[in-house]
C-alpha cells in the first residue's frame, strides 16, 4: 500500500482558459498530509482537482508527483487516485467488483485480486461485504468502498472531490473524520476539496481558499484564520471584522508600527513593509473572538466602537453582531460576562496584536 | 380500478382512467370477438395450422429484430453527439426524432423509391458518374430493403431516448474508471453501457413493436409474396372475410407486442431508476481532429442515407412533368394546384381542430393519469396499462372501432388517435419537475389546499411547459396519422394526411409529395418552435 | 412574455373550439332519402361521385347521403355488418370478385333496372340482378416504351430471363388489380399456376400493397412493366402525349373487372334505390365514367372520349371461372410458390 512512502504532489500555475472564466493555480500538498482546498462554488476548484488527476486537460502549468513530471502521462499512470462526489460507485457491480475494478485493468490474477479485496475490506472493517450492491451500502461503508476502490491499485496521492456534499450534517461530519483517521493510518498524501470552510479546515493540515479561479491564500488553518492575506480571504473566512482603512498614520516607534485610522476607531498594526500611498482601499482586519468589553474612550488607539443589532447565546460565548459606521455589519465573539444589550453602543479594546492591516484587493 | 383511490382528491384520474381503458379495450374486445365465432380453440388451431401463419410471424418476427438492431446501430453514435458533444446543426440532428412519429411510413416509402430505386436520385448519379448500364444500388426490393428502410426510418427514436439518457449518464463514474485505469473502450463498455444499455433496449423494443406492426414498407419493399402477420390479418378481414381467422392473428400478433411491450417497460424502468442519482453534465465541444472528422463523417451518412429520401419528397414535390412525362422542370405548380383543390382547405381545418382535439384529449388524459398513477399501488397497472397502446396495431384498433361504434365520427377518430399519442405525452409529461417531487403539492396542502386544487394550482403551472411538450407531440402524430381514418372513414371529413394518400393513391404523386411536404413543414414547425430538447419522447 | 396561465387559457381556448368544430361537422343527418355506401375513390374529388350523385339529386330531386366506409372490401364490410339493421339502401363497387361473398352473405337484394337489356350479357354478373353492372375494364400490362425496347407478348413470356426484375405486381392480398393478376394466370394456367408463379418469381421486382404504389413506381421508371387497366393508357393519354406508356394485348386473352352497384336487403329508401339503379345506367351517368373512374362504361353506345382510343378493348376474354373458395387458394398457391415451397 501507498503508507510507505508518502510523496509531494504540487501544481504548478495549471491553467485553463474558457470564455469568460480563467483557472490558474499553483498548490503543493505535502508528503503525508492533507492539503484542504475550499472556495465557494464555481471557483475552479473541482478544475484544479480533475487537471492534477488528468481528467481535464490544462492549457499550461505542470503536476509532479514526487519529484516526477507526470504533466504527459495518463490519468491513471500518474499515481493519483480520486474518491467522487456521492463516491460514483459502479451502480451495476456489486462491492468486490468495485474494488477490484482497478486491478482488472491492470490484468492482475484473479486470485491476487481475491486477496486485495479481502485485505482492504478486513482493514476497513468491511469483511464479508464483497457480494454487497452499491444500493445496499449506509453511505459510510459506501465511502469506506470508494476509498478501498482507490487504494487497491495504490496511488501516491488520493484527491478527495467533495466526497460529502449530499450528506446531511451528522453524517458528514463523522464520515469526514473517518477520512481523516485512514489518512493518518495509511499515511497517504490528500488534497481534499470542499466548498465547507469548517470541514475544510478540520480535515486538512493546509488549507488552500480559492476564489475566481486563483488560490488567495494557502497555509495552516490557523494561519489563516488569524492572518488573512486579503480582506477577500478573511470576508470568506469570517474570522473577524474588516473595517475600511481612512489614512494610515506612522507612529514614532522603531518596531514599523503604524496606526491606522477607521471610522470606528484606531488602531495599531504592523506596517508589514506597508506605505502610506498604498493604503487607498486597505482594510483593517482583527481576530473576532481577541476583542473585550471596555469602558467607553473616544478617540483611544485600540478601541472599537460599534453598536450592537444582535446577540446570540452561543454556549461558551456571546456571538454579537455589531454595526459600525463605514463598515456594515460584522460578528464578534465576546466572552460570557460581557454585558452588552441589544442597540446599545459598546466599546471593545482589541489587543495589538490581534490586528492587521490588510492590503487592497489586488485587482 | 382499485388501485386508484377513489373520492373527490383523485377526480379527473378516477374519471378519465376507465375512460381511457374503454377507449383502449372496447375496440380491442370487438376486434377480438370474432375468434369466439364457432369456438376460440378450434379458431386458433385453424391460424396455427395454416403455414401462412408461421411463415407470416417469422418474416415478421426477424424484420423487426433485424431493423431494430440496424436502428440501434445508427442510432447510437447519433445519441452520443447529442449527450456529449455541442456542434453546429445539433438542433436539427435532434429534431429529426419526429420523423419516425409524425411522416407517414407512405412518404417514407415513396422518398425511399425516389433515392435509392433503380431510377431514383443516388442511381442516376452512380450511373451517370461511372457510365453504368445497370444501377448499382439494389438493394431496395428485398429483406434488406425493408431493413434499411425500417433501420433509417427509426433510427432517431433509439438517438433520442438513447441521448437522453447518454446525457444523464454519470460522468464521474466515468472518471473513477479512467483513473483506475481504464482505457477509453473499457470505460465505455464496463461503465457507459452498462448505464445507457437499459434505454437502449427500451428504444430497440419500441422499434421492434413499430416495424412489427409495419405494413406498406414490407409489402413494398420485401420482396414478392412476404407478409408480416398485419398483412394477413388484413387480408383475412378484408378479401376473405374470414373474420375468426383475422381474430386469431390479431391475437396472437397483440400477445407477441404485449411481450416487447413489457420488455420495454422493463428496460424504462430500469433507465429512468439509474437516471435518479446521476448529473447532468454539459455537453462540451469536439475533443481533437479525429472526432471531427468521425463526426463530420456520421452526418455526412446522415444526410446522404437518411436526409437525402426526405429530401427527394420536397424535390419531387416541385417537379413539374412534362406531358411526355420524359422530361421535368421545377416549379411550384403542384402547390397552387393543391392549394386551389376544393377539399384542401376543409382538409387544412379538419387537421387542425382534429389535432387540437385529440393533443387536447392525450395530454388532459396524460397529464390526469401521471398524477393518478403515481398513487396506484400496483406496478403493472402503473407501468404497463399506460403503454399499452403502443401494442396495438392501428389496424385493429381502427377496425375494432368501426365495428363497435357502426358508425365512426371525428370524435371517435380523435379518441384513437389520442390514445395512440398519449403514452408519448404522458411520458414527457411525467418527466416534470413539479409531477416528480411531492414536496410542491405537500407546500400547497399544508397551505391549506385540497388535494385537486393542489394538483390544479401547483402541478399543473409546474408541469405547463412539459404538458406543451406532450401536446405538440400528440398534436403532431394525429396531423401526420391517416390510417384511423382509411380503416374508419368518417363521412365528409378528410385532413391533409387523407388527402395525401388520396392524392397518392390516385396517381398525383407530385402533389401527394407537395402535401407531405406542407404536413411536415406545419408539424415540424411545432417542434421546432417547441425547443426540440425538451419534448422527451 | 407568453406566460403559463395565457398558455393553458389558450390551450383550454383552442380545445373547445375544435371540440365545437369536430361536433358541429358531425351532426347526424337524417333528413336523407337515400344512403349510398361507396369506395373512396368513387367518393373522391376526382371521382365519379361529385359529377353523378349532384346530377341524380336534380334529376330526381332525391337527397343523398354518400357514405365512405374505405375500399370496396370495407363497403361490403359494413353492410355485412349492419345486416340485421341496414343503414345504407344502396352499395357501390362490388366487383366480380368480392359478389360472391356478397350473395352468401345475403346482403343484396334483386332489381332489375328498366335498361336492363342495354348491358352486354357478358357483363352481367348476377342473372337475377342482385348486382347492377356500372362500368368494367380490362387487366393488363402496360408497358414503359422508354425503358423497355422489346415487350413480353404473351404471359408466358413474362418468365423470361430477359425481364428479370422488370415487372411490378400488386399484392394479392390487399389489393384488387393483385387479386385480377392471379386470375388470370388460373384462367391461362389451370392446376399449371403454381409451376408458372415460380417461374416467374425472378421477374418480379415487388408486389405493391396496392395499385397506387404499385403504378407510381412504374411511372417513377423502377420497372417497365406493370399490371394494370387497358384503361391507364387512356389515362395517359388524356393527361400526357399519348405514346411512352401503352397497353400490351397477350395472345392468350385478358380477364376483366366488372364493378356493379345493389340495393341493401331491407333498404329503408327502396323506392329511392331503385331510382338510383335506374339513373347509373343513363346516359349521364354512364358518360362520366370515363373520365372520372377510369373504366369502360357497360352501356353499349355511350360515346368515349378521344383518348381511349389509346385504350384499345382486348379482343380475346378469358375468366377463371374460379368459386370464391377457389380463388383463396389459387391466391395462397402463388404466394407459397413466390416463397419457394
Amino acid at each position: 500500500m501507498s503508507a510507505s512512502d508518502p510523496v509531494r504532489l504540487e501544481m504548478v500555475e495549471l491553467t485553463k482558459a474558457w470564455p469568460g472564466q480563467v483557472v490558474s493555480v499553483s498548490m503543493v500538498a505535502e508528503a503525508g498530509g492533507i492539503l484542504a482546498v475550499a472556495g465557494p462554488s464555481g471557483c475552479g476548484k473541482s478544475t484544479a482537482l480533475r487537471m492534477a488527476a488528468g481528467l481535464e486537460p490544462p492549457d499550461s502549468g505542470r503536476v509532479v508527483v514526487g519529484g516526477r513530471d507526470v504533466s504527459a502521462l495518463e490519468p491513471s499512470r500518474r499515481g493519483i487516485g480520486m474518491v467522487f462526489q456521492d463516491y460514483a460507485l459502479f451502480p451495476h457491480l456489486d462491492v468486490a467488483g468495485n474494488i477490484e475494478y482497478g486491478l482488472r485493468t491492470r490484468g492482475v490474477k484473479a486470485a491476487e485480486r481475491r486477496a486485495t479485496v479481502s485485505r482492504l475490506l478486513d482493514s476497513l472493517g468491511l469483511s464479508g461485504f464483497e457480494r454487497r450492491r452499491p444500493s445496499e451500502l449506509s453511505g459510510g461503508e459506501r465511502q469506506r468502498v470508494a476509498l478501498a476502490r482507490t487504494l487497491a491499485v495504490e496511488p501516491a496521492v488520493v484527491l478527495f472531490d467533495e466526497p460529502l456534499s449530499s450528506l446531511d450534517a451528522a453524517l458528514r461530519k463523522r464520515l469526514r473524520s473517518d477520512i481523516v483517521d485512514e489518512q493518518r493510518r495509511l499515511g497517504f498524501t490528500a488534497v481534499y476539496v470542499t466548498h465547507d470552510l469548517e470541514e475544510a479546515m478540520a480535515v486538512g493540515d493546509r488549507l488552500a481558499v480559492m476564489a475566481d479561479g486563483r488560490v488567495l491564500q494557502c497555509g495552516p488553518p490557523d494561519e489563516l484564520w488569524e492572518r488573512p492575506a486579503s480582506a477577500e480571504v478573511a470576508a470568506f473566512i469570517g474570522s473577524g471584522p474588516c473595517l475600511p482603512v481612512v489614512r494610515v498614520e506612522r507612529v514614532e516607534r522603531d518596531d514599523g508600527v503604524v496606526v491606522a485610522v477607521t471610522s470606528a476607531g484606531r488602531f495599531a498594526a504592523p506596517a508589514d513593509g506597508l506605505s502610506a500611498l498604498e493604503t487607498a482601499g486597505a482594510r483593517l482586519f482583527f481576530d473576532r473572538s481577541a476583542a473585550t468589553p471596555c469602558a467607553a474612550a473616544p478617540g483611544e488607539t485600540g478601541v472599537f466602537s460599534a453598536r450592537c443589532v444582535r446577540l446570540d447565546y452561543a454556549g461558551d460565548s456571546l456571538e454579537c453582531v455589531v454595526e459600525a459606521d463605514g463598515a456594515g455589519l460584522s460578528s464578534l465573539r465576546l466572552p460570557k460576562t460581557a454585558e452588552a444589550r441589544v442597540g446599545d453602543m459598546i466599546s471593545l479594546r482589541v489587543p495589538e496584536a490581534a490586528v492587521r492591516i490588510l492590503p487592497a484587493a489586488a485587482r | 380500478m382499485k388501485a386508484v383511490r377513489s373520492g373527490r382528491s383523485s377526480l379527473p384520474a378516477a374519471v378519465l382512467f376507465p375512460a381511457f381503458v374503454a377507449a383502449l379495450l372496447v375496440p380491442l374486445g370487438a376486434a377480438f370477438m370474432p375468434l369466439f365465432d364457432g369456438g376460440a380453440a378450434s379458431n386458433l388451431a385453424r391460424a396455427f395450422a395454416d403455414p401462412r401463419f408461421f411463415r407470416s410471424f417469422s418474416y415478421g418476427l426477424s424484420q423487426a429484430a433485424a431493423s431494430a438492431v440496424l436502428a440501434a446501430a445508427i442510432g447510437l453514435p447519433g445519441a452520443f453527439l447529442i449527450a456529449r458533444r455541442d456542434f453546429p446543426g445539433k438542433r436539427l440532428l435532434s429534431a429529426l426524432s419526429a420523423v419516425p412519429f409524425c411522416v407517414p411510413p407512405l412518404i417514407i416509402a415513396v422518398g425511399f423509391v425516389l433515392y435509392y430505386g433503380r431510377e431514383g436520385f443516388l442511381n442516376r448519379v452512380l450511373m451517370a458518374a461511372f457510365g453504368l448500364d445497370e444501377p448499382p444500388i439494389g438493394f431496395l426490393y428485398s429483406f434488406a430493403g425493408v431493413v434499411m428502410a425500417h433501420g433509417f426510418y427509426n433510427f432517431p427514436v433509439v438517438m433520442r431516448f438513447v441521448g437522453d439518457a447518454w446525457a444523464t449518464a454519470p460522468r464521474r463514474h466515468e472518471d473513477a474508471a479512467r483513473l483506475l485505469g481504464a482505457s477509453e473502450r473499457r470505460v465505455f463498455m464496463t461503465v457507459t453501457l452498462p448505464s445507457i444499455l437499459p434505454s437502449i433496449g427500451a428504444a430497440m423494443s419500441l422499434v421492434f413493436l413499430m416495424c412489427f406492426y409495419s405494413f406498406v414498407i414490407v409489402l413494398l419493399f420485401g420482396g414478392p409474396g412476404v407478409g408480416t402477420p398485419e398483412v394477413e390479418l388484413y387480408r383475412a378481414a378484408r378479401f376473405e372475410f374470414d373474420r375468426p381467422l383475422a381474430s386469431a392473428f390479431a391475437l396472437v400478433e397483440t400477445a407477441v407486442a404485449m411481450g416487447a411491450l413489457a420488455l420495454y417497460a422493463a428496460f424504462e424502468r430500469r433507465a429512468a431508476g439509474d437516471r435518479e442519482e446521476s448529473e447532468r453534465g454539459a455537453p462540451t465541444g469536439f475533443r481533437g481532429a479525429g472526432e471531427v472528422a468521425l463526426a463530420a463523417l456520421y452526418g455526412a451518412f446522415i444526410a446522404v442515407c437518411f436526409i437525402g429520401p426526405l429530401a427527394s419528397i420536397v424535390a419531387e414535390s416541385l417537379t413539374i412533368r412534362s406531358a411526355s412525362r420524359v422530361g421535368s422542370g421545377l416549379g411550384f405548380g403542384n402547390y397552387v394546384s393543391l392549394f386551389a383543390r376544393r377539399g384542401f382547405a376543409p382538409a387544412l381545418a379538419n387537421t387542425a381542430s382534429l389535432g387540437l382535439l385529440s393533443a387536447a384529449l392525450a395530454s388532459v388524459a396524460g397529464f390526469s393519469l401521471s398524477v393518478g398513477l403515481k398513487r396506484a399501488r400496483s406496478p403493472i397497472l402503473s407501468k404497463i396499462l399506460p403503454l399499452l397502446p403502443l401494442g396495438v396495431s392501428g389496424v385493429v384498433l381502427a377496425y375494432g372501432w368501426s365495428s363497435a361504434l357502426g358508425r365512426s365520427s371525428a370524435v371517435a377518430i380523435a379518441a384513437v388517435q389520442a390514445v395512440s399519442a398519449y403514452p408519448f405525452a404522458l411520458r414527457a409529461i411525467q418527466s416534470s419537475v413539479g409531477l416528480s417531487d411531492e414536496r410542491y403539492v405537500e407546500a400547497a396542502r399544508s397551505l391549506g389546499s385540497s388535494r385537486l386544487g393542489a394538483a390544479l394550482r401547483v402541478r399543473l403551472p409546474m408541469a405547463a411547459p412539459s404538458i406543451a411538450s406532450g401536446f405538440a407531440f400528440a398534436f403532431a402524430m394525429s396531423a401526420g396519422d391517416a390510417n384511423a381514418l382509411i380503416a374508419a372513414p368518417v363521412a365528409g371529413f378528410e385532413t391533409l394526411a387523407l388527402l395525401l394518400y388520396r392524392l397518392a393513391g390516385s396517381y398525383r404523386l407530385n402533389e401527394a409529395c407537395a402535401a407531405a411536404v406542407v404536413l411536415a413543414i406545419g408539424t415540424g414547425f411545432i417542434f421546432f418552435v417547441k425547443d426540440a430538447n425538451d419534448v422527451r419522447l | 412574455m407568453f406566460t403559463r396561465t395565457h398558455g393553458a387559457r389558450a390551450l383550454l381556448a383552442a380545445a373547445a373550439i375544435s371540440i365545437a368544430a369536430i361536433a358541429s361537422s358531425c351532426v347526424q343527418k337524417d333528413d336523407a332519402q337515400l344512403v349510398i355506401y361507396a369506395y373512396d375513390s368513387f367518393a373522391s374529388e376526382w371521382g365519379p361521385g361529385p359529377v353523378v350523385i349532384p346530377a341524380f339529386e336534380k334529376a330526381t330531386g332525391i337527397k343523398v347521403e354518400l357514405v365512405v366506409p374505405g375500399d370496396a372490401g370495407q363497403v361490403l364490410a359494413r353492410a355485412v355488418d349492419e345486416k340485421a339493421s341496414p343503414l345504407a339502401d344502396v352499395i357501390v363497387g362490388v366487383d366480380g370478385n368480392l359478389l360472391p361473398k356478397a350473395l352468401a352473405a345475403g346482403v343484396l337484394s334483386a332489381y332489375e333496372p328498366k335498361a336492363s337489356a342495354s348491358v352486354p350479357p357478358e357483363l352481367v354478373l348476377d342473372d337475377r340482378w342482385r348486382l347492377t353492372p356500372y362500368d368494367w375494364s380490362s387487366f393488363c400490362v402496360m408497358w414503359d416504351s422508354e425503358k423497355l425496347a422489346a415487350p413480353p407478348e404473351s404471359l408466358e413470356d413474362l418468365t423470361r430471363p430477359e425481364y428479370e426484375r422488370k415487372l411490378i405486381l400488386m399484392d394479392p392480398r390487399t389489393s384488387t388489380p393483385g387479386l385480377g393478376f392471379v386470375e388470370w394466370t388460373a384462367a391461362i394456367y389451370g392446376d399449371g399456376l403454381a409451376d408458372y408463379w415460380k417461374r416467374l418469381a425472378p421477374s418480379i421486382l415487388t408486389m405493391s400493397p396496392g395499385w397506387d404504389t404499385g403504378y407510381g413506381l412504374f411511372t417513377a421508371g423502377e420497372a417497365p412493366l406493370v399490371i394494370s387497366y387497358t384503361t391507364s393508357a387512356a389515362y395517359h393519354a388524356e393527361y400526357e402525349t399519348a405514346g411512352r406508356y401503352r397497353a400490351l394485348e397477350f395472345a392468350e386473352g385478358h380477364p376483366i373487372q366488372v364493378e356493379g352497384a345493389g340495393i341493401v336487403s331491407g333498404a329503408r329508401h327502396r323506392k329511392a334505390a331503385e331510382a338510383f339503379i335506374d339513373f347509373m345506367l343513363g346516359d349521364e351517368f354512364q358518360s362520366a365514367l370515363p373520365l372520372t373512374n377510369w373504366m369502360y362504361p357497360v352501356k353499349e353506345g355511350v360515346a368515349l372520349p378521344p383518348s381511349y382510343d389509346a385504350s384499345r378493348k382486348p379482343a380475346k376474354t378469358v375468366s377463371a371461372g374460379l368459386g370464391p373458395d377457389e380463388l383463396d387458394g389459387a391466391v395462397r398457391a402463388a404466394l407459397d410458390a413466390l416463397q419457394g415451397r
